[in-house]
């Protein structure tokens, strides 16, 4: 029976690369349990990135974003004992990570305010949508840049914590499908249902920038 | 590099990706990894909530809240029953007791008290019925008379003989009032006034009055015995209550009153720029 879930739980991996990588982490996971406890190190250092950023989309708060990010770890740490490899360890640190921000987020409804990383505009993709925007350049270009970002936050951040949560996962972090709703609990159609309701809201929110 | 489309459709996807390129610089993660790192020593050597120690890690449960309140409810069951039996210590004779007697809680026949007074002072002798004590005294020879142990602090079972220092006058007596208090005290006053010898138990006079309905009714307050001690007197408790049963003697309310106040001047003095109250 755990065998079979354990392969069901490998089924819900998207690629083979994710696959591949699975393995890995529960390699170290595994020696992390056996009690290498500097193992768990290389996985942080492996997802930090991915799971503030995740946070920090959710939040758009980098202060907030950063020790919601530090206490997933921690917390992955202190029940790692419990980790059976029935999903990937980065599913398992993504669940983590992201219940601990919506508790956040839902205790601190009233709360939010901005504190957004700089967006850099000579990446590849921002170059090719700053471009397809704007024609300005220099110092009038960073302030558009700057101001779609605040737009485009703000937009996020009308939206409610699960359909904001699909969002990110899908179009930011790039997850599939089924790794959302292994994560967030709930069913692909579900998943399905609340990004394409999210993505019309943004649209509506976002229409000035939008071009056809 | 690819030339870039101005005229490429910008749509909501592209804009999110946009969202991609927000990204801590360097530094942030240096920082991010010593705080993790901080965290992380916090949680291993932090301590654990109590509840935790309970946990039976194979099971995977920690201790029922039961057990906590089973505790709490015996505690509290032990300072109850602790309060009772030490609730007639808080009567003090000076303030609630005109005579010079000591309030005490007797179950036991007023011979076992007597023979057991007798055999030893400061002793502790068995007593199966009892279950507290409480130790005053007074003497019917007007002595002044000090406790040496005004304080007894027996449990169960435990009968105790508090000896007094006497006089010069006499030299070898000593006055013990004993006093047995039982669970259910009914019979709530007993006064044992013994003098030097067992042969002299004749004069021990054992006084019965009515219990005092409510331990707490006869209990000080703290704030009560505070008072009391820094504003009333600052004589032993023997002294004043004597002072209290036997003023109508002149020459002695005289010569307590200088004992008094001899005490009262020595309590103060001053050192430096400072006046130092003993209490």
């Amino acid at each position: 029976m755990l065998d079979a879930i354990k392969v069901l739980g490998k089924t819900l991996v998207a690629s083979p690369e994710r696959s591949k990588e699975a393995d890995e982490d529960l390699a170290v996971v595994r020696q992390v349990q056996a009690g290498d406890v500097a193992a768990f190190d290389r996985l942080i250092f492996k997802y930090r990135a991915r799971i503030f950023g995740v946070v920090y989309h959710l939040t758009s708060n980098r202060e907030d974003a950063a020790d919601l990010a530090q206490d997933a770890f921690i917390k992955a740490f202190q029940s790692i004992h419990r980790f059976q490899g029935q999903a990937s360890f980065f599913t398992w640190l993504y669940r983590i990570a992201i219940n601990a921000t919506l508790s956040h987020l839902r205790k601190n409804r009233r709360r939010s305010f901005f504190s957004l990383e700089k967006m850099d505009p000579d990446e590849p993709v921002s170059r090719e949508v700053l471009a397809a925007l704007t024609d300005k350049g220099g110092a009038e270009r960073d302030t558009y840049t700057r101001e779609l970002q605040e737009k485009l936050n703000e937009a996020m951040q009308k939206l409610s914590i699960n359909h904001r949560t699909v969002v990110t996962l899908f179009e930011i972090d790039g997850l599939s499908h089924q790794e959302i709703a292994e994560i967030m609990h709930c069913s692909i159609g579900t998943v399905r249902s609340r990004l394409h309701y999210a993505k019309q809201l943004l649209q509506a929110e976002m229409v000035s920038y939008l071009r056809r | 590099m690819m030339p870039i489309d101005p005229k490429k459709p910008v749509t909501i996807e592209s804009l999110l990706h946009l969202k991609r390129s927000e990204r801590p610089p360097q530094e942030f993660w240096q920082q991010f990894d010593s705080e993790l790192r901080a965290k992380q020593l916090a949680a291993i050597v932090g301590p654990k909530p109590w509840y935790r120690f309970g946990k039976i890690r194979g099971l995977g449960m920690a201790l029922p809240a039961s057990v906590g309140v089973a505790a709490a409810f015996g505690a509290a069951f032990l300072s109850v029953h602790e309060f009772r039996s030490a609730s007639p210590q808080a009567v003090s004779p000076r303030v609630s007791n005109p005579m010079p007697a000591a309030v005490a809680s007797i179950e036991a026949p007023a011979e076992n008290i007597s023979a057991k007074v007798v055999s030893t002072p400061e002793t502790s002798i068995s007593a199966p019925r009892s279950t507290a004590v409480l130790v005053a005294a007074t003497s019917p020879t007007r002595q002044s008379i000090r406790p040496k142990n005004a304080d007894a602090n027996l449990g169960a079972g435990t009968l105790v003989v508090t000896t007094l220092s006497a006089r010069p006058a006499f030299p070898d007596p000593f006055t013990g009032a004993v006093s047995v208090a039982a669970g259910t005290t009914e019979t709530s006053m007993s006064l044992a006034s013994a003098v030097a010898t067992p042969a002299e138990w004749t004069q021990a006079a054992y006084v019965s009055r009515p219990a005092q309905s409510e331990p707490l009714a006869r209990t000080l307050t703290p704030a009560d015995e505070r008072r009391e001690a820094l504003l009333s007197d600052p004589l032993p408790n023997s002294a004043s209550a004597w002072t209290s049963a036997n003023s109508s003697d002149p020459r002695d309310v005289s010569e307590l009153s200088q004992e008094r106040l001899a005490q009262a001047v020595r309590r103060f003095g001053v050192g430096g720029d400072r006046l130092l109250v003993r209490f």
